[in-house]
């Protein structure tokens, strides 16, 4: 017998015959029914800066242009972005002259210094919106590789109202993921922080200092 | 107060440590402030309490369906993260976890290692492990940070460096970061770490993580953190180690939203953390980034013991959050380092002697006033009082009836307390020499402090009185 046959053997000899069987959380099951349709989308903006992300309501029109205007804000000189993404085409063509486009086209490896030293900002897509806690859902990808959201020190995220959902359980019933995982799932509720000094909250630990969402209306 | 990472070392008796902690203001009142803070949060962020009790009894029932059919839910567990292509690993010891990891990490050549926080990695001392083979694991979650640098262990499972204050942080980036002038300004602190580990992420050979929940349904571990740094350990190297204890498994992902309400809510009183990191499988063959070897270590470590009683059993619902200990009057007082185990606080009281043997945390039993603050903040309802009395029965027993702390002085009153107080003569004899004389009486109250007197009793007992009142009417 190895470890593994020891410890489950000790574990099965321990619950012989003595379980409860019984479990409230089956027997009383939530449903995942959306709660609060109505004002969801001002709690979930509510809730995003109160986290100190930075929210830009824009349209499909102007969603670019308002980006220039944040990045020319920011001294941003250099934008990653994902060439094969849904944001690809729009920001070939319009993203302003003073940024360079950085594709992430090779694996990270190959330029990690470039990556971590030259890189002020990144841009991805992201799966939804969750309303109750003020979430943004991103399942990274080949063309939206993990790191993205993670390494610059500026995250630019682009959000499409339809994709809001009411709970992460709602979430998690409509992508099926409990059937099938995405290899890496994320859920990013703001720009890093900490309060381990002195309980004083603190922006910009590891992750990106700053989180700026385009969230994009039809209106 | 410095006491050095290791878990074979004995650490001071807790009397020591309890006195040093009572006697150091610094300390405590840095412990009542952030103690204060958390229990805030905590408040605010369940403000309605009928939906807090709803959610209590779904997390304890979530937990109790994972330890009552736990076998089952690690094999299913282990299934899914090879189908995954996540390597599993079992120890039964905090030593062979060790050994299993640092093997790992000599297979792949691994020099520079970074982690994330992990109180399971302290539980089988880890880091020092690592260190007598040369392996260099650098500590990123800011508060570890700081008592790596510091040299000392965690003294609060969320926020380990609880017990510094700034100035005490500012010194010890100064004499350890090259450049780092000394400033008490939080963001510029955490400014300085940031670039400092900033390189450490890039180069690292390796990532060491925890793990917060292992679904079994889908073979994913599930990380929480506000920083970042859990989400680089497990990105950006090549191989990622996790390692959790067995308990921490639980069934379908749809369980995960009501323990992670829980989680976040009890410990930092946040609706969620800034990241919650989903990782199902090692970088597939078209991705660009992501660990391209994955492994999970299954720690024991004396849990499968506390298996055969329904009630200790309990004790492993736990999911880690630290309420118990910010609303224990105990823990308020002497800070997580005058604990001689890794877990400190209620939870530690009655999980240690699983962990590290009867005898080694005897006296943790004794180290609480029964009042039931902690468990009322449980987040999924371990009855911690009732677990600690019955520990306290089971300690008493080799000592035939003398408790933990039962010195021989107290053990003469107590005899001497049920002498008089069955002897009817005896105890008017008694009663004579506290009400006329006076005498056997304290002249101050001492723990009600200084400014205070003790009253004066009357010259006669009750029992007379109402004797007198009996024979007039």
């Amino acid at each position: 017998m190895n470890a593994r046959e020891r410890i489950l053997e000790k574990l099965r000899g321990s619950l012989k015959g003595n379980v409860s069987g019984s479990y409230y959380h089956e027997t009383n099951p939530m449903g995942v029914a959306p709660i609060f349709k109505e004002g969801m989308i001002e709690r979930f903006i509510n809730i995003m800066v109160s986290c100190h992300t930075q929210v830009e309501r824009v349209t499909n029109r102007n969603w670019v242009e308002r980006l220039n205007a944040v990045m020319d804000e920011k001294g941003v000189r250099s934008l990653l972005y994902a060439p094969d993404s849904s944001l690809g085409g729009e920001l070939q063509n319009h993203v302003s002259s003073r940024v360079k486009l950085v594709p992430f086209d090779r694996p990270v490896e190959s330029w990690k210094s470039e990556f971590f030293n030259e890189i002020d900002a990144s841009i991805t897509t992201c799966l939804g919106g969750i309303a109750e806690t003020g979430s943004l859902i991103l399942a990274p990808s080949q063309a939206e590789p993990r790191s993205m959201s993670l390494v610059p020190s500026i995250h630019f995220v682009v959000l499409d109202e339809k994709k809001m959902f009411g709970t992460f359980s709602e979430a998690i019933a409509f992508h099926g993921w409990q059937k099938r995982m995405p290899t890496n799932l994320l859920l990013v509720s703001g720009p890093s922080k900490t309060a381990d000094i002195r309980q004083t909250l603190a922006y910009g630990a590891h992750g990106p200092r700053e989180l700026v969402l385009y969230f994009v209306s039809s209106r | 107060m410095s006491i050095e990472k290791s878990a074979d070392r004995a650490e001071p008796s807790l009397k020591k440590s309890v006195k040093r902690a009572l006697n150091d203001p610094v300390l405590r009142s840095n412990f009542r402030g952030a103690m204060d803070f958390l229990i805030q949060k905590r408040r605010a962020a369940f403000a309605d309490p009928v939906e807090l009790e709803e959610l209590r009894l779904r997390g304890e029932s979530i937990r109790q369906r994972v330890v009552e059919n736990l076998p089952h839910l690690l094999e299913q567990l282990e299934t899914n993260c090879k189908k995954n292509g996540i390597h599993v690993h079992w120890a039964e010891t905090g030593h062979k976890a060790c050994e299993i990891v640092l093997s790992i990490l000599q297979k792949h050549g691994a020099g520079s290692v970074v982690k994330g926080k992990s109180m399971v990695s302290e539980e089988i001392g880890l880091n020092d492990c690592l260190s007598r083979h040369g392996i260099d694991c650098l500590e990123t979650d800011m508060g570890e940070y700081i008592i790596q640098l510091a040299r000392e262990r965690p003294s609060h499972i969320i926020m380990p460096a609880i017990h510094k204050s700034v100035g005490e942080v500012a010194d010890l980036f100064t004499k350890h970061i090259p450049g780092c002038e000394y400033t008490e300004d939080v963001d510029q602190l955490i400014l300085t770490a940031r670039r400092q580990l900033r390189e450490k992420f890039r180069l690292a050979d390796a990532g060491i993580s925890g793990v917060n929940f292992a679904v079994a349904g889908t073979g994913t571990l599930v990380l929480v953190e506000n920083e970042g740094n859990g989400r680089l350990c497990t990105t950006l190297p090549d191989l990622h180690i996790a390692i959790t204890g067995i308990e921490k498994v639980i069934p379908e992902l749809s369980d995960l939203p009501v323990l992670l309400k829980l989680l976040t809510g009890s410990s930092t009183g946040q609706p969620i953390s800034t990241y919650l990191n989903i990782i199902t499988s090692p970088r597939k063959s078209e991705e660009k980034d992501g660990p391209r070897e994955v492994h999970l270590v299954l720690l024991d470590n004396g849990r499968s013991d506390a298996f055969s009683d329904p009630l200790f059993r309990r004790t492993l619902f736990c999911i880690r959050c630290g309420a118990c200990m910010n609303h224990c009057p105990v823990y308020t007082k002497i800070g997580g380092h005058a604990y001689p185990s890794v877990y400190p606080g209620p939870i530690g009281k009655i999980l240690s002697h699983h962990l590290i043997g009867f005898e080694a945390a005897r006296d943790l039993q004794s180290a609480s006033t029964l009042c039931g603050a902690c468990e009322e903040v449980c987040p999924v309802r371990i009855p911690i009082t009732r677990t600690l009395v019955k520990l306290r029965q089971m300690a008493a027993a080799p000592y035939k009836g003398r408790a933990v702390g039962y010195g021989r002085g107290e053990s003469f009153l107590w005899t001497a307390w049920q002498y008089v107080y069955k002897n009817f003569r005896a105890y008017r004899v008694m009663m004579f020499f506290l009400t006329r004389l006076r005498l056997f009486l304290p002249r101050r109250p001492g723990t009600a402090g200084k400014k205070r007197t003790f009253p004066r009793p009357d010259a006669r007992t009750m029992h007379e009185l109402m004797r007198k009142t009996g024979e007039r009417s």
